[in-house]
């Protein structure tokens, strides 16, 4: 049996364990507590966006955690009143194999200034 | 109301954009608009309807006027500090058209104002800083089946868009619940505000006088940093509580 798992594992296609270069752009209120307004991340290829944030977020402060994220079944996630912006067109935060290599998505959190 | 020599003397160069001419000046002249509150984006947008010649405005805004209002609260004067906010705006709007009415509303908008408010106008304007205050006006306006311009910043960036009961996406299918964290003081420069004004006071105008294209299932967002402009595509969610059972305007119920 080792020699056959052997050769699924050999047949696993290579895509599965490329990463791919995700480019994080903050809006609002989120770039005011960010550092930086631009993100890059190198995440699974196929990862959606609910499961850039916790990457998203390693060190941020808690006021952008805030902003950004909830937790649903104790899995950080996007918070669901962030819009997620691809190619100017809102994206489900939690659809895989959306992202492809060198997207860049927007994170607009909402504003109410008036 | 028909217009007169005096308004086509006025209007006589807006009349000449394609697509509004006599008719849609007449239905500007016509028409009613509610706008809350009338701070940074209320004032400046106020001024510009007023300024077109709509025939009334709604006011709504309670408190009264601070040194930090000055900035960019344009319908607000120095000698007003201190006193109603709302006398300022009556008194500044009709300075610039004489003919304009203007009711007024010492209040912001709240559960007891709301629906007098929006039952009075044809459009309304969403222009207040805080959620609670946008879902509330969002809620009666599909309740009512009014139009509504929602106009927002934050520092130096700003979104647009406007919502047709039914046929867009309400405020509560962008923000189911009232997100925690807003902060809603932030560094602003007047004329940002000013331009977020000016675009919705477009979109009123195009929307009152039928010209134009809308800002319809879009969110139009501005960053004056690097003076970008974006139109981002938005969706209805078919399971909003505040719009979800809405049909488009002029759609049956199957029977």
């Amino acid at each position: 049996m080792p020699a056959l798992q052997a050769f699924h594992d050999s047949q696993r296609p290579l895509a599965s364990i490329f990463q791919v270069k995700i480019t994080v752009q903050l809006l609002g209120q989120a770039r005011q507590l960010s550092p930086t307004e631009r993100v890059i991340l190198h995440v699974e290829e196929g990862a959606s966006v609910d499961e850039l944030v916790p990457h998203l977020l390693t060190g941020a402060p808690d006021s952008l955690h805030l902003i950004l994220s909830e937790r649903s079944n104790e899995v950080q996630q996007l918070r669901r009143s962030v819009m997620a912006i691809r190619n100017n067109e809102t994206i489900e935060p939690s659809a895989r194999d959306l992202l492809k290599d060198g997207d860049e998505v927007s994170l607009l959190p909402p504003m109410s200034g008036g | 109301m028909e217009l007169t020599d005096r308004d086509r003397a006025i209007y006589e160069w807006q009349i000449w954009v394609n697509g509004l001419g006599d008719s849609g000046q007449q239905k500007l002249k016509n028409s009613t608009a509610l706008i809350t509150r009338v701070g940074g984006l209320g004032g400046p947008l106020a001024q510009s309807l007023a300024a077109a010649g709509l025939g009334k405005l709604i006011l709504a805004h309670g408190g009264n006027t601070k040194h930090s209002d000055l900035n960019r609260q344009i319908l607000q004067t120095h000698d007003q500090l201190g006193k109603p906010r709302i006398e300022s705006c009556r008194r500044r709007l009709v300075e610039l058209n004489p003919q304009i009415e203007i009711e007024t509303c010492g209040e912001n908008v709240s559960e007891e104002n709301v629906r007098g408010l929006v039952s009075g106008a044809d459009l309304v304007f969403d222009c207040a800083p805080l959620f609670e205050e946008r879902l509330l006006l969002n809620r009666e306006c599909v309740r009512q089946q009014k139009p509504l311009v929602d106009a927002a910043m934050f520092e130096m960036e700003g979104q647009l868009t406007t919502i047709i009961p039914g046929r867009t996406p309400c405020l509560a299918c962008l923000y189911p619940e009232i997100p925690p964290g807003w902060k809603r003081e932030f560094p602003v420069i007047g004329a940002v505000s000013a331009t977020m004004a000016n675009l919705a006071a477009l979109e009123g105008l195009k929307l009152l006088a039928g010209f134009g294209e809308l800002l319809t299932n879009t969110l139009l967002i501005f960053d004056a940093r690097s003076m970008d402009f974006r139109k981002i595509a938005i969706q209805r969610r078919p399971d909003c509580l505040v719009c979800g059972s809405c049909r488009p305007p002029g759609v049956q119920e199957p029977s």
